[in-house]
C-alpha cells in the first residue's frame, strides 16, 4: 500500500502483551485514516455501557496516510475513546509530530488496551515495542517529561505523547501533549491517565512511499500558491497566529465570548493581538510539513511571570481573557504555559472558571465556597490558585475537575449559567451571532465543538474569498451569519468535509483553496498518495460514513434529539449590545433542516436502516436493531 | 559542493518541507533521516537551524521548495563576503543525537 504503512500495534497494558496485526485494506479505504480509524475502532472494540475510565476503554491513536509526506500540514493525528466527560465517543486532534513517528515506526493505528499496574511509559522503536517503568516520571510536568524521555534515549528527535498531573490526576478534561502541540479535548489524557500510562515515545527508521510523486508535488505546489496568493491570510497568521486576529473580528461582530458569554463585546481585548505581536511573540513556528506556521513561541519579557514560556495562543486568547473578563496578557501567557504544563483542556478550563465567576457575582458561589479564594472577574491570583486546586484536585478542585456540567450538578447552584454541551464546553464564538456555529456545537458528535464544522458564515481575516461556494451550493443567498435558512444543508456538507480532513488528517485551514472546491483539492490529495481512485463525491461519502457511525455509537449510549441542544442563555436571552444584540438561537428550525439533509429521524435524530446501507454500515444498522434503537 | 548554503535562522520555521523534498529525490521516499539537509531544532526555545551533509549535490530542490526563502545555495566568494558581514548572534543551541 502507498501512503498507509501496513501495521497496526495493538498494547494491552494489562498483560503486557503487543501484538502487530495488517492494517485491514478495506478498512483503509473506507475510513481514510485519524477520525476514520479512530471511529471505526471505537465503535467496534468499546461496548456499549463501558466504563471511560476502566480498562474496557480504549485508547487509540491513528495518523493519516498523507502523514510524513510532503503534503501540507499532513501531520496531523487523532486519538481516539470513550469521553469520560461526555460519555459519548471522544476524540481529539493534534498538530506537531508524533504521527510522524508512528508513521516512520511502520504503524497505522497504535490500540491501547487494559491498565498497567503501576505507571509505565510505552517504548516503540520501529518492530521493538516495551512497556518501561515511569516511577521517575510520575508527578512530572510535561516539558520535564519530554526532556527527561529525550534524555534516556539520547535522542532530540523522538516523537513524544505525555500526560502532566492533571490526567495523573483524573481531571475529566486532561489532555495529551505531543511535543509541540496538544490533543485538548474531551479528556483523552484523562483515559491514558486512567491507564497508569505517563507517555508514549515513538521512532523509527521507515520512510512513507507515495503512488504518484509528480502528484504530490503538484497539489502540495498548489497550496503553497494558494497561500502565497492569498496575502491577508498569511499575513494575519504570521502576524496574530491563528486565534488573536479572529478574536478582533469577533469583538466587532459582538460574538467574542466575554464574561462566560453573557456579553459579546470586550473592548479592552482590541488591544491584545497587538500587543501579543509587539511584544511576546518570537519569529513563526510551522508543524511538521506545513507552509502555515500559524503557531508562535511567546516569552512574557517582564513582571510577575518574567520568563514565562510557551506556544499556541488559539484557544487562550479568548477564554484566558474575554470569557474571564481580563485583559492580563501575562496571566493569559502563564494560564497557558500552566495548561501545558499540567495537561489541562484549555477551553474547558475557562468554562469552569467562567462559570465560578459568574456565579460569584450572583453571589451563587462564595468565596467560603473556594477555600476562602474571592473571584470576581478578571482576578489574577485566585484564577491561578483555581487551577492549582483542579489540578491536584484540593479542596473545591475535586469537584470542579469533574468539568463544568458535573461541577454545577454536585453542588446544586448555577446550573443555567454552565456552558456546554452534551458535557463539554463552548468554543469562543457565541452562537447567537453565528447561526451555522450554533447548530455546529449542538450536533457534534463529541460536544460541543467548533472543528467538526468551521462552516464559513462569516469571512475571517485569514480565509481565502470561496469563489466556488456558489457553483457548489446553487441555493446558497451568501454568507448571512445571522440566518438559519439552509444552515442544515450547508453545515452537513461541511461537516462532511471536516470528517474527511480529520481522516487525511490535513490541518483545518491548511489547505484552503479559493476557486477550487475543497473536494476536489482533497481528492488528489487522497489519490496521489495512496494511488487508490478518489472523486469529489467519494470525499463526501467518507466523511458522511464517519459522521453516521459516530452518530451510532453515541445512539448505543443513550443520546437523541434532546441532547443536541445549547446552553438556554442562546436560546432565549438576547445579546445584549454589539452587532449581534439582541440575536438568540432557532434550534429546532435548524435541527429539522440538518436531520433532513442527512437523512435522518426529525424525531430522534436517528440515522435510518436506508442511510446506514447506503453508507456501507448494514451491520451497524443490524446491530442498532438488535440493541431495539431502530426499528 | 561547488556552493555553499546560507540559512537565515530567522526565517526558518522548522517545517522540514527541505527534508522531506529532498529525501524523495535521493531516495524515492519521504524519510526525513535519509535527507542531505537536517533542521536542528531548540523546540521548546523556537530554534531552527538547517545544516547540511556532505552528500549533498546542491541540486537546490530544498531551496525551491521553501516557502520562507530561509535558505538558498551561493558561490564560494559570495559567501565568503557573506561571512564577513553577517554576525551569528547568541541563541539557544540546537540539540543533535547522541551514541
Amino acid at each position: 500500500m502507498f501512503g498507509w504503512m501496513g501495521k497496526v500495534l495493538r498494547v494491552d497494558l494489562s498483560s503486557g502483551h503487543t501484538n502487530a496485526e495488517l492494517t485491514p485494506r478495506e478498512m483503509a479505504h473506507r475510513y481514510v485514516g485519524g477520525r476514520g480509524f479512530t471511529a471505526r475502532y471505537v465503535y467496534d472494540e468499546v461496548k456499549p455501557g463501558t466504563d471511560a475510565m476502566g480498562p474496557g476503554n480504549k485508547l487509540i491513536f491513528a495518523p493519516g496516510p498523507a502523514c510524513g509526506t510532503l503534503v501540507p500540514s499532513s501531520q496531523r493525528w487523532t486519538v481516539g475513546a470513550k469521553s469520560p466527560i461526555t460519555g459519548f465517543i471522544g476524540d481529539a486532534n493534534c498538530g506537531g509530530s508524533f504521527g510522524v513517528g508512528m508513521k516512520q515506526a511502520g504503524y497505522d493505528v497504535l490500540i491501547i488496551e487494559g491498565k498497567a499496574e503501576r505507571p509505565v511509559y510505552l517504548f516503540i522503536d520501529g518492530d521493538t515495542v516495551e512497556l518501561r517503568d515511569a516511577s521517575h516520571l510520575w508527578g512530572k510536568k510535561t516539558a520535564e517529561t519530554v526532556r527527561e524521555l529525550k534524555r534516556e534515549a539520547g535522542d532530540p528527535d523522538l516523537h513524544i505523547v505525555s500526560i502532566g498531573p492533571a490526567g495523573e490526576n483524573l481531571v475529566k478534561f486532561a489532555t495529551i501533549q505531543d511535543d509541540e502541540r496538544t490533543a485538548g479535548r474531551t479528556g483523552m489524557g484523562t483515559v491514558m491517565g486512567s491507564k497508569n500510562l505517563k507517555a508514549i515515545t515513538v521512532r523509527g527508521k521507515a520512510g512513507v512511499k507515495v503512488a504518484d510523486v509528480r502528484g504530490v508535488e503538484k497539489v502540495s505546489r498548489q497550496i503553497h500558491d494558494n497561500w502565497r496568493a492569498n496575502e491577508r491570510g498569511i499575513k494575519a497568521l504570521h502576524d496574530y497566529g491563528s486565534g488573536t486576529e479572529t478574536g478582533l473580528i469577533y469583538n466587532k461582530l459582538g460574538v467574542l465570548t466575554t464574561r462566560n458569554f453573557r456579553e459579546g463585546v470586550f473592548p479592552a481585548y482590541d488591544g491584545i493581538p497587538e500587543r501579543l505581536r509587539r511584544d511576546f511573540w518570537l519569529k513563526h513556528r510551522s508543524c511538521f510539513s506545513c507552509p502555515v506556521s500559524c503557531a508562535h513561541v511567546f516569552i512574557v519579557p517582564g513582571g510577575p511571570y518574567a520568563g514565562t514560556f510557551g506556544d499556541g495562543l488559539y484557544a487562550p486568547s479568548y477564554h484566558y481573557t474575554a470569557r474571564l473578563g481580563s485583559d492580563d496578557v501575562e496571566l493569559m501567557c502563564k494560564m497557558t504555559n500552566l495548561s501545558d504544563q499540567y495537561g489541562v483542556d484549555e477551553c474547558e478550563l475557562a468554562g469552569v472558571i467562567g462559570w465560578l465567576m459568574e456565579c460569584y457575582e450572583y453571589g451563587i458561589i462564595t468565596a467560603a465556597d473556594l477555600g476562602g479564594i474571592p473571584l470576581p472577574w478578571g482576578e489574577a491570583e485566585g484564577t491561578l490558585q483555581i487551577l492549582d486546586m483542579i489540578v491536584y484536585r484540593k479542596g473545591i478542585g475535586d469537584v470542579l475537575a469533574e468539568g463544568v456540567k458535573r461541577a454545577a450538578e454536585i453542588m446544586g447552584r448555577g446550573e443555567q449559567y454552565a456552558m456546554h454541551v452534551k458535557g463539554l464546553s463552548l468554543d469562543a464564538r457565541d452562537p447567537r451571532g453565528s447561526k451555522g456555529w450554533a447548530l455546529g456545537y449542538a450536533v457534534a458528535s463529541r460536544g460541543a465543538d467548533h472543528c467538526r464544522h468551521i462552516v464559513p458564515d462569516f469571512m475571517s481575516g485569514r480565509s481565502p474569498e470561496m469563489t466556488w461556494l456558489r457553483t457548489e451550493f446553487p441555493w446558497f443567498k451568501g454568507l448571512d451569519r445571522l440566518s438559519e435558512e439552509n444552515k442544515g444543508k450547508f453545515y452537513k456538507w461541511f461537516e462532511d468535509v471536516r470528517a474527511f480532513q480529520h481522516a487525511l488528517e490535513v490541518c483545518l485551514f491548511g489547505f484552503e483553496s479559493k476557486d477550487r472546491v475543497w473536494t476536489e483539492v482533497l481528492a488528489d490529495m487522497f489519490t496521489s498518495v495512496t494511488g487508490v481512485k478518489m472523486t469529489p463525491g467519494d470525499v463526501i461519502a467518507m466523511g458522511e460514513r464517519i459522521n453516521n457511525l459516530e452518530r451510532a455509537f453515541n445512539m448505543r449510549e443513550g443520546l437523541t434529539r434532546k441532547d443536541d441542544t445549547l446552553p438556554a442563555r442562546f436560546l432565549k436571552e438576547g445579546m445584549t449590545e454589539g452587532e449581534s444584540k439582541g440575536q438568540v438561537v432557532d434550534l429546532d428550525t435548524m435541527l429539522d433542516d440538518y436531520y433532513d439533509a442527512r437523512g435522518w429521524d426529525r424525531t430522534n435524530g436517528f440515522p435510518g436502516e436506508k442511510k446506514l446501507e447506503e453508507l456501507g454500515l448494514g451491520e451497524v444498522a443490524d446491530e442498532l436493531k438488535n440493541l431495539g434503537l431502530l426499528k | 559542493m561547488d556552493k555553499v548554503l546560507i540559512i537565515d535562522g530567522d526565517r526558518c520555521t522548522g517545517c522540514k518541507v527541505c527534508e522531506l523534498i529532498c529525501s524523495m529525490h535521493k531516495t524515492g521516499e519521504y524519510n526525513t533521516q535519509q535527507s542531505c539537509i537536517r533542521v536542528l531544532r531548540n523546540m521548546e526555545l523556537d530554534v531552527s537551524v538547517p545544516a547540511i551533509s556532505t552528500a549533498c549535490d546542491n541540486c537546490g530542490k530544498c531551496v525551491d521548495w521553501c516557502f520562507e526563502k530561509a535558505i538558498r545555495f551561493v558561490s564560494y566568494p559570495e559567501a565568503a563576503i557573506l561571512r564577513k558581514q553577517a554576525k551569528i548572534g547568541c541563541f539557544p543551541a540546537p540539540f543533535v543525537s547522541y551514541g
